[in-house]
This record gives structure tokens, C-alpha cells and sequence, in this order.
């Protein structure tokens, strides 16, 4: 069976593959130092709490310093909203989860990309006791520990101050019930 | 100095998130009853019911929290609640299932308690024959529920808040219940009192009990939850709600109120 591309597509992925070429031997000069990066993305609960609460919108800031141009060390902090999906009543609430943890991030540069891997430790705050009704947070239970971990890309733009990536992160809240979640994110990061 | 637009950006953002930390302390808490209230008519009831009540578990008053009560008190020449209705916004939020073949009709009555008085509609009767018992102070509306079939509602927050003010208006302000419960005093920001004394509105007294009846014409359901955003530093609210230690809870004993003799 042939591989066929839509005749449409077949310009863009020409330039794409022309202009990738010279990418990986014109690596970008990348400032290295005190970092802070904004971003936007969602999440989604999977395993025990994805029955009980529906995907929703995640805002993060970050800031911290790289250490050496493959190793930074920093802090997040985390916004999520869900909307929870336990049986009535109630119906229909929102909560949120609050999050601050401290991340290390080890990556390398090819080119204009970066490539990195990242894992955090902190706490998060969960905004009600909604989810209580399906055992999912004990009575009077509202912090919990967290882990995560991720990966993404990263594309060096030509000032070498700022970059902009994708990334992914799962993350297990140990005290909900060792709820799980992934998520993805879109982001800016400005490094000094 | 090219530099300061990010840094200020990046100062934006923190404090962005900071507010949104901030921002969580009056976030919802929902108080669950121990059970749902289930009710199967008998032949020929045409409207049985079922009563429950819920207490607040609202955590011991702090010595510092008396002592300016007791201050308040002596200033107004009047008894200031611990629990008062700016401290917490209260909605009741219900699903009813009718377990039955056939549709039925269900109605939830809502009465309560402030820490003083409790209303009981019963208590306003003096001739049963001829005298009509007065509404609840939330609720009582006919809610059609299909074979099998479910519905949700919720007492909102503004409705509760009358409820609040109307317990205040029956009890400590003299008036009927009929006149208090079929008007709408939601702006209303003191109470003459039928002693002669103003109570002021920061010294409206919440509803720390609910009374609820459940009255159905058919095998039905209902599952409830009171929702409370707590605006008190630190919050009324024990953090185990229900959970909670009894100790570690105000056992709050309000009288039934009784109205004066005409």
C-alpha cells in the first residue's frame, strides 16, 4: 500500500523539510540563567478520579535558574479547574486544585529545538470537599502531596532570550486517593 | 531597561496566581447528611413524609471571638449571635428520585434553626379547624417527578438568606409568619424589635439547623447537600465537618419559638 499525501499538503511539507534542514546545523545561542515561563494547557484526571471529574483548563507560572545549560532547578505554580461529575446532588460544581511544587528540569539542545524532562515535588490544595462524596478525599482533607514528571520541545527563537514549547506532565496526588492526572501545555519562557 | 516589560509581565503572573491562592477562602464546602431521606407511601396516603435534620457542625467559638460578641452585646443592648448571616452563605442543593412505576408529585419543606429560635409552623396553630398552619420558611413547591425518573434543584443562596431574616423577623422581631415568609425584605438592614431594640443587620442571626420534610405521593428518594461558603477567619466551619469530635463542635440549643398570646 502506497503512502499517499494530499497534493495540498505536499508544499508545506517541502518547505517544512527544506527549512528543517539548515535548523540542525545553525544551532541557536540560548541565554542561560534565571528563567521564568508562563503557560496554558488542560488536564484530565485518568484512573480513579477521571469517573468523577471532567477535563478542564490549567494555567502555570514558573521561574527558576539553570544551573548549567542542560540542568535548571525552579519552582511552579499550578491553576486547574474541573468541573466535578459525582453523582447529584450536588450537580454541576467546579473545583479547583491549587499547586505549588519545586521542579528539576534535565534537557539538551539540537538545533532551534530543545528537547528536556522534568519532575516535581510540592503540594496542592484542593479548592472543596466536593469529591468527599465518592471517597475520593477523606473528611476535613484538602492538601495533599504531589509528584510529577514530563517531557516536551522546545524552539529557541532567534532572540536568545525567549523560547516557546510543548510539554506534557503527569502528576499523582498521593493523599486524593493517589488520584492521577496528565495534561498538556503550551507555553512561553523568557530566561534572563 | 529593555528588560523591565518582561519583568514586570513576570511579576503580573505571580500575582496572578497568588489571587488565585488568595482567592479559595471562601470556596464551597458541602455538608452531607448521614443518609437520604426514602419514603414509601402507604395505600392510600395521598402525600406521606419524612423528616430530617441537619446541624452545622460549626467549631467552638475562640475566647477572642466572645469577648468582642459580649462587647457588641453591651453596645446594642442586644444578644449578638455567634453564627451570623454575613458569616455564611447557604444554599441546599436536592435530587429526588421516584423509584415508583407510576409519576408522583413530591414537595420539601425547609424549616431550621438560628442558634436562639427554631420555627416550627405547627407552633402559630391554636385552632386546627380553623386556623391554616403558615408556609415553611423555604420550599413546599409540587415537583412533578416522572416513572422512574429523577430531578434536581437548589434553595439558592438569596432564598436561604431570607429564610435567615425571616426566622429573625418572626422570632426576635414580633412579626406574623404569613407577613415575614410572603415578603421579600432582602435590602432590609436593621429589625425593630418587638422589645423596643434595633437590631442591626451584622447582627442577623444564620440558620445553623435545617428541619427538612419530604413529602411524596409515591416511592421517592431524596438526596441532599447543604452547600455553605464560609466568609469567617478562620472559617466557622470545623474542618471535619460532620466528622468532627462532638466536643470540638458548638451544641447549639435554640427554644422553640412560641409566639406571645394575642
Amino acid at each position: 500500500m502506497r503512502l499517499r499525501v494530499p497534493a495540498l499538503l505536499l508544499p508545506v511539507v517541502l518547505a517544512t523539510l527544506a527549512a528543517a534542514r539548515p535548523a540542525a546545523a545553525d544551532p541557536r545561542a540560548a541565554a542561560t540563567g534565571p528563567y521564568a515561563e508562563a503557560s496554558l494547557g488542560a488536564t484530565s484526571f485518568i484512573g480513579s478520579g477521571s469517573e468523577y471529574s471532567r477535563p478542564g483548563p490549567a494555567f502555570a507560572v514558573r521561574a527558576g535558574l539553570d544551573v548549567f545549560s542542560w540542568l535548571s532547578l525552579g519552582g511552579r505554580l499550578e491553576l486547574e479547574s474541573h468541573q466535578a461529575d459525582v453523582p447529584p446532588p450536588p450537580e454541576g460544581e467546579y473545583f479547583q486544585l491549587y499547586v505549588a511544587a519545586a521542579e528539576a528540569r534535565l534537557g539538551f539542545q539540537v538545533g532551534r529545538f530543545a528537547v528536556f524532562a522534568d519532575g516535581g515535588l510540592g503540594l496542592a490544595f484542593l479548592s472543596t470537599n466536593v469529591l468527599a462524596k465518592v471517597d475520593l478525599v477523606d473528611p476535613g482533607e484538602s492538601w495533599s502531596p504531589l509528584l510529577s514528571a514530563g517531557g516536551g520541545l522546545e524552539y529557541q527563537l532567534q532572540n536568545r532570550h525567549y523560547a516557546f514549547g510543548v510539554a506534557g506532565q503527569w502528576m499523582v496526588l498521593s493523599s486524593f486517593a493517589a488520584m492521577q492526572s496528565v495534561g498538556g501545555r503550551a507555553y512561553l519562557r523568557y530566561t534572563y | 531597561m529593555r528588560r523591565a516589560p518582561s519583568q514586570v509581565a513576570l511579576v503580573l503572573l505571580f500575582d496572578l496566581a497568588a489571587g488565585g491562592l488568595a482567592g479559595c477562602a471562601d470556596d464551597p464546602i458541602y455538608v452531607q447528611p448521614s443518609a437520604a431521606l426514602e419514603l414509601v407511601p402507604g395505600e392510600g396516603d395521598e402525600a406521606a413524609a419524612v423528616t430530617a435534620q441537619l446541624v452545622l457542625p460549626v467549631r467552638l467559638e475562640r475566647e477572642d471571638e466572645a469577648a468582642a460578641r459580649t462587647t457588641r452585646s453591651g453596645e446594642l443592648g442586644i444578644q449578638v449571635p455567634y453564627v451570623t448571616r454575613d458569616d455564611l452563605d447557604l444554599s441546599i442543593e436536592w435530587t429526588i428520585k421516584n423509584l415508583d412505576q407510576e409519576p408522583g408529585v413530591a414537595r420539601i419543606q425547609v424549616n431550621g434553626a438560628n442558634e436562639f429560635f427554631t420555627y416550627v409552623p405547627t407552633a402559630f396553630v391554636t385552632d386546627p379547624e380553623d386556623e391554616e398552619e403558615p408556609p415553611p420558611l423555604v420550599g413546599n413547591v409540587p415537583l412533578e417527578i416522572p416513572a422512574g425518573g429523577e430531578r434536581s434543584g437548589v434553595f439558592q443562596e438569596d432564598l436561604l438568606a431570607e429564610a435567615s431574616l425571616d426566622l429573625e423577623l418572626i422570632t426576635r422581631g414580633g412579626r406574623s409568619p404569613f407577613a415575614a415568609l410572603l415578603k421579600i425584605d432582602e435590602y432590609r438592614v436593621e429589625i425593630d424589635a418587638s422589645d423596643g431594640t434595633i437590631i442591626p443587620g451584622d447582627a442577623f442571626a444564620s440558620l445553623v439547623r435545617f428541619d427538612l420534610a419530604f413529602l411524596a405521593d409515591r416511592h421517592m428518594v431524596l438526596e441532599y447537600a447543604v452547600r455553605v461558603r464560609d466568609h469567617r477567619d478562620p472559617p466557622l466551619l470545623h474542618d471535619e465537618l460532620t466528622d468532627a469530635p462532638p466536643d470540638q463542635l458548638t451544641a447549639f440549643a435554640p427554644a422553640d419559638f412560641a409566639p406571645p398570646p394575642e
